[in-house]
């Protein structure tokens, strides 16, 4: 699989063609304590591509996939999702609007097994309030095994099925990460967010987690990840953006952008 | 025997609600509520006020403020209710910007605050000295000898007792109380999938306050009396130990610790020979409780009964069976502090 038409955009430049913009970041910016982590960043992120966010350490990657998630509330700019803006909201809320993310340390759930970490991802129509959970599983029973069948499903796709009953925390770390995807999936996400998914992973699992990611955005899920490795940026985005000192740099594909001045100057410090 | 029989067994079933509640704060959602005994406080005090009529019936010797006779079970209700309302707005103070450490902290900083006030306004709750005469439920309406009304009292605390551990495990098995378990794992990623965790744990926060205050109206009825003594930082330590030694995450778990802590410790001590000066024996109660639960965290951290987790996938139903656990994640709680299983 190649990476498609490279759709990720600065602010006001026109959509690359048959893409609509999912995801607009206009002027965000936010300060940890004296730090400006994330400066002004303006970004357009498309419809059904792999978005790759990169940088030297500390260009505020992270911070800007924390700002778009919730996890940490941007002081100005907006964040506009489908034309609504959500700069304001909680993560949770943010999350049920159909934005899900992954975490830069693995978050599955060690203690539960990989099928309730799944079942964790969606909503259940019964059984998730004090109420109905005290009604009991004659009440709420045919729900969860709605979603099982629909996590068995996603788990089959990751190659993970036969796993199901294991407790998470017993996963190897590539299997940990195909996990916390394969929940993220759960709620049928409009898009992902991914804090890098490679990270710790042996370059086996590596391939199997990008191969995963690209059949995810062949099913029409739009993707943003950070990530570090060149070859993987390469092999599963469809379009860079770089950032350094906690601004937008350049945006393009990886080819274009390798060759950036200002991308050279970032990371070697010229 | 048949007295000390019943008084024991009302205890055990008591302290089982009171653990069952500490449970599905700590060990089933994680907050390290260091005040627990509180809410157990909470309901003593609240039903000794709604049965023991005016003050001006005592002649000054036991002052408190309202005060009235309302009819069983009203009392174990308004408990239940006085409970889950402080806990409610305890959890609004503590559970939404604080995290693990530092809830335990703010929640034991409370526990005493509250203490001191009780001890230091009389007009409360009769200061030091406590409440007693608390008239036991039903007592007279029944017409029961002694020992028959302290056995049918032991029956119903079993009965309450049955039920609520019945309803716990309804919890414990429910999504519900996956997504209690989840927050425990990762506050984060639950509230990035999303679930107001906040909101979960402000309602197991209510749950285990509502078991707590439901203990401590059983309590009083039992003992006819309630003073800051019965409800010192120690007791908190109790039902921790009872609940890590148990094992944490799980009703059979909790179940276990609080006989093995109650009628093999505990009671056992007292059987042992009269040594030291007068109290001993008591300090070396606490002492014991103190060595059992360190034991207990170094070297079976998960407990006896270690959490069970549902086989969805084998059986397509809702059946709990026992997941081997990794070693590494034995020994990550172990170094971490945290005995969850």
């Amino acid at each position: 699989m190649t990476p498609r038409t490279p759709a990720t955009m600065p602010a006001g430049s026109p959509a690359a063609a048959g893409s609509s913009v999912l995801l607009d970041l206009r002027h965000i910016s936010h300060s940890f304590g004296g730090v400006r982590a994330v400066d002004d960043a303006s970004l357009q992120i498309a419809t059904g591509l792999i978005t790759g966010l990169i940088g030297p350490n500390g260009a505020g990657k992270s911070t800007l996939l924390n700002l778009i998630a919730g996890s940490i509330q941007s002081r100005s700019g907006e964040i506009l999702l489908d034309g609504q803006n959500i700069a304001t909201w909680p993560a949770h809320k943010r999350a049920l609007a159909g934005i899900a993310r992954t975490f830069q340390l693995s978050s599955e759930f060690k203690r539960l097994t990989v099928i309730e970490n799944m079942l964790c991802g969606v909503h259940l129509s019964r059984g998730e309030s004090l109420g109905s959970a005290l009604l009991g599983p004659r009440w709420w029973g045919r729900a969860q095994r709605d979603a099982i069948d629909r996590a068995v499903e996603i788990l089959t796709r990751f190659a993970l099925d036969q796993k199901g009953n294991e407790l998470a925390g017993s996963l190897s770390g590539g299997e940990r990460r195909l996990v916390e995807i394969a929940r993220a999936l759960m709620s049928q996400p409009r898009v992902l967010l991914l804090d890098e998914p490679l990270a710790g992973v042996h370059p086996r699992s590596a391939g199997r987690i990008i191969d995963a990611l690209q059949s995810l955005r062949d099913s029409g899920v739009t993707m943003v990840m950070c990530l570090h490795e060149p070859d993987a940026v390469k092999r599963a985005c469809d379009g860079v953006v770089v950032m350094a000192q906690g601004s937008v740099i350049a945006v393009g594909s990886f080819d274009e952008v390798r060759t950036n001045n200002a991308v050279l100057g970032a990371y070697l410090g010229a | 025997m048949s007295y000390y029989t019943s008084i024991l067994l009302t205890y055990f079933f008591i302290d089982v609600i009171a653990a069952l509640g500490l449970d599905i704060q700590v060990g089933l959602t994680g907050i390290l509520n260091f005040g627990f005994i509180m809410f157990q406080a909470a309901g003593a005090y609240t039903v000794a006020l709604t049965t023991l009529g005016p003050p001006s019936k005592w002649l000054g010797t036991q002052t408190y403020f309202a005060g009235w006779t309302l009819p069983f079970p009203v009392p174990l209700i308004a408990a239940i209710v006085v409970g889950a309302v402080l806990s409610f707005l305890i959890g609004l103070l503590v559970l939404r910007r604080l995290r693990s450490a530092y809830q335990a902290i703010v929640l034991l900083s409370l526990m005493l605050v509250c203490y001191d006030i009780v001890i230091s306004s009389r007009g409360l709750f009769n200061g030091t000295t406590g409440l007693g005469s608390i008239t036991p439920p039903l007592q007279s309406a029944l017409g029961l000898s002694f020992t028959g009304y302290q056995w049918a009292y032991t029956a119903f605390c079993g009965a309450v007792c049955a039920a609520i551990f019945f309803l716990a495990r309804r919890v414990y098995r429910s999504p519900f109380g996956r997504l209690l378990a989840a927050s425990r794992e990762g506050e984060n990623a639950v509230e990035a999938l999303g679930r107001n965790v906040f909101r979960l744990r402000l309602v197991s926060m209510m749950i285990g306050g509502g078991l707590g205050a439901l203990s401590g109206g059983l309590l009083v009825g039992s003992v006819a009396a309630w003073s800051p003594n019965s409800w010192s930082f120690f007791e908190t330590i109790i039902y921790f130990a009872a609940i890590t030694l148990g094992g944490v995450g799980n009703s059979y778990g909790t179940l276990l610790g609080v006989a093995v802590l109650q009628i093999g410790i505990m009671e056992g001590v007292t059987y042992l020979p009269q040594i030291g000066p007068p109290g001993f024996m008591d300090y070396l109660q606490q002492a014991v409780i103190g060595l059992a639960l360190i034991a207990v965290l170094w070297l079976r951290p998960q407990g006896i009964i270690r959490e069970r987790r549902p086989m969805l996938l084998d059986t397509g139903r809702l059946g709990f069976r026992l997941i081997r656990r990794p070693a590494a994640l034995s020994q990550a709680a172990s170094t971490t502090g945290d005995t969850a299983s």
